[in-house]
């Protein structure tokens, strides 16, 4: 039954699919367009110049070629956690828990990193699968919890960020907190370190492949597996899925462990490739960026390439908006919940779009 | 010995209060249809809006009217969204937040110049009228304003789901919306009215943490408490008094971390502040099963823009 998707003919042109695509398409961009020019009110109401705010934004992002690398950068953690949102998003399971997972993540590699000795093609990989194991571990709890005492997964996920965030802060002021004076974790052995995949000044590691590595890899695990098809199903009606003798606990279990075990790489990848260490409150809502960015590209892995990279963008211009326009960085969180806002509102626009539009192309 | 009981009991007010506020809120919403996991970013702008409300007007009073209105204008933006378009419940409460942290960082910058924490602003004084009452006067008279008035907040909306038609209502078309509809409940108007109910209180619970408790808005001072109170409205099992002995329960445990803080156990501080959390996910694991089922209608649209299952 489940692997009837599998191996079938694709690519035969279909005019209803791409015509969702498109609508798809069409309100991320309505919605980009709506929150940029809200922001824009909220920025002037605060006394502020929208266009210099925005320019300085896109300038801090784009303006030169390293700045552009650096977006690249910003762009790979939040890619990954977009990943874990959206593989959970389509099992119908919300997993706000991406923030807690990425710690988990980070604080494994970090930990792998420096108190283990071995080459290098050894202990890299050790290292990243040691993140992944992390953020699948903290997910891991709430999806038992889900499937054995039915608790909301949206609470216990909120819950977990709190605790692996007093936790880390234990860990890195505590027991592994590195020489010197600072709030952080000694430095990961180089065999552990991600290299560069561009040379100086541009700032790029091989992270960045991995990132999306991972975006083909859940794209394959779900269009072309039987395991992706169940939980695509349970995602698009749990009952009918049912119904139809699948077992709607159990693939929501596995999507929140997989999604887990993106949100964790997502961590090991900043401590391997970026800051070499964890410093205490070095996320700064990574996890949470995830919603946006899975939102915007409606769950499709490949468009979370190109939402990751906004999110991304903003990012990395956000402090030269903050210094030369003197609007505060939260700004980017304004957005970043305007867009969200305008893209719930998705079906609303749909409505409009296929009567209004659509129904004059019938008269 | 009566010394750490009266701190506990003392601290277990003055920390459950504004869950409970927000859980009490959070109740009427949910029992309505209307999920808001997003009470955090209610309380975050509120909180804000309290103390631009108290330093512009240098009267406390109006740092409460600002956190109610601004209680209203975010659980407005949540109703449009979720009630009238139909959008999902969970996501558009998670926009709320980021909307909320964003707008009190930018507000922070843009009205006092500053990151991390507003200038002081004055506070609402303790209920010192009340020193008169014999053997326990003191006790009362330490109390913040916010306690007396979460006690009839608590009275209404027991009244409200008890005694009163409109309550009934609320729960009618939470439980079931169409068999509402066809008995000619307007069930958008009472889910607006449900969420905005959430929107006064969530508000209330805001304001006592930045004028009521302290005297200034801290970013982050908010630290998960909106989300306590969301685990408190399942815990309390959607009942006014159950709701509120959640929160009072949650408070007791914040209560409880403060209290060993200050008699510095060997316990590593961290460990101490995770208690709230760990506190909720056991006892949600604990509860688990029978009192999760809900609201029948919880987080599901009612309107035309999106198709009935």
């Amino acid at each position: 039954m489940a692997t009837k998707a599998i191996g079938k003919p694709r690519f035969k042109p279909d005019r209803k699919k791409l015509q969702e695509t498109g609508l798809s398409l069409l309100i991320t961009l309505i919605s980009l367009v709506a929150a940029l020019i809200v922001g824009a009110i909220v920025i002037w109401a605060f006394g502020s110049n929208p266009f210099e705010a925005y320019g300085a934004l896109w300038r801090g992002a784009f303006g030169t070629g390293i700045a552009f690398t650096v977006t690249l950068g910003k762009a790979v953690p939040v890619m990954l956690t977009g990943l874990a949102v959206a593989i959970a998003f389509r099992c119908s399971v919300f997993n706000i828990g991406a923030e807690g997972q990425l710690l988990m993540g980070a604080m494994a590699a970090a930990l792998v990193g420096a108190y283990v000795n071995l080459p290098m093609v050894l202990h890299l990989p050790l290292t990243i699968l040691a993140s992944m194991a992390a953020g699948m571990f903290w997910a891991f709890f709430p999806a038992v919890l889900k499937l054995r005492g039915n608790v909301s997964v949206v609470i216990s996920t909120i819950m977990f960020n709190y605790i692996a965030q007093y936790l880390v802060q234990y860990l890195i002021l505590g027991p592994f907190k590195g020489p010197g004076e600072s709030p952080a974790t000694a430095t990961i052995a180089e065999t552990a370190q991600l290299p560069d995949i561009l040379p100086k000044p541009y700032v790029l590691n091989l992270g960045f492949v991995l990132a999306l590595l991972a975006v083909v890899g859940t794209y394959i695990l779900l269009n072309r597996t039987s395991m992706g098809y169940e939980m695509r199903a349970v995602g698009f009606n749990a009952s009918a899925a049912h119904t139809n003798g699948i077992d709607v606990g159990r693939n929501m279990f596995l999507a929140l462990l997989i999604s887990g075990a993106l949100a964790g790489l997502g961590g090991g990848i900043e401590v391997t490739g970026s800051l070499n260490k964890i410093v205490n409150n070095f996320s700064a809502n990574y996890g949470f960026n995830g919603i946006p960015v899975a939102l915007m590209a409606h769950n499709n892995p490949f468009a979370i390439i190109f939402s990751a990279l906004l999110i991304g963008a903003m990012r990395s211009g956000s402090s030269m908006m903050q210094s030369s326009a003197g609007i505060s960085q939260n700004m980017i969180d304004v957005l970043q919940g305007l867009i969200i806002v305008f893209l719930c509102s998705e079906h609303v626009i749909r409505y409009y779009i296929k009567h209004r539009i659509g129904g004059k192309k019938h008269a | 010995m009566l010394n750490a009981i009266s701190y506990l009991l003392s601290a277990t007010l003055r920390m459950g209060t504004p869950i409970a506020y927000t859980a009490l809120g959070g109740m009427t919403s949910e029992r309505s249809g209307v999920n808001n996991i997003g009470l955090e970013g209610i309380m975050t702008a509120a909180a804000f809006g309290a103390a631009v409300g108290s330093y512009l007007f240098q009267n406390a009073w109006m740092g409460v009217v600002f956190a109610i209105l601004i209680g209203i204008a975010i659980s407005a933006v949540h109703s449009l969204v979720c009630i009238t378009w139909g959008g999902t419940q969970a996501v558009s409460s998670m926009a709320l937040v980021l909307l909320s942290t964003g707008i009190s960082g930018v507000g922070l910058k843009a009205l006092f110049g500053r990151q991390g924490n507003s200038p002081e602003v004055p506070s609402l004084p303790t209920t010192t009228p009340l020193e008169g009452i014999p053997v326990i006067g003191e006790f009362l008279s330490q109390q913040s304003p916010f306690v007396y008035l979460l006690l009839l907040c608590l009275l209404i909306t027991w009244f409200l789901f008890r005694h009163t038609r409109l309550g009934l209502r609320l729960i009618t078309v939470g439980e079931n919306p169409k068999a509402a509809e066809t008995a000619g409940l307007n069930v958008h108007r009472l889910r607006y009215f449900g969420v905005i109910y959430s929107g006064i209180l969530g508000g209330l619970g805001g304001a006592m943490l930045s004028i009521g408790s302290m005297n200034m808005f801290q970013e982050g001072m908010v630290a998960g408490r909106g989300y306590l109170a969301l685990g408190a409205v399942t815990m309390g099992r959607w009942n006014t008094w159950g709701v509120f002995g959640s929160a009072m329960f949650f408070g007791f445990f914040s209560a409880l971390q403060l209290y060993l803080q200050s008699i510095q156990v060997p316990v590593p501080t961290e460990f101490i502040q995770m208690i709230p959390y760990v506190a909720t996910v056991i006892v949600l694991a604990l509860s688990a099963g029978k009192s999760n089922a809900g609201i029948a209608a919880g987080g599901k649209p009612y309107t035309k823009f999106v198709q009935q299952r």
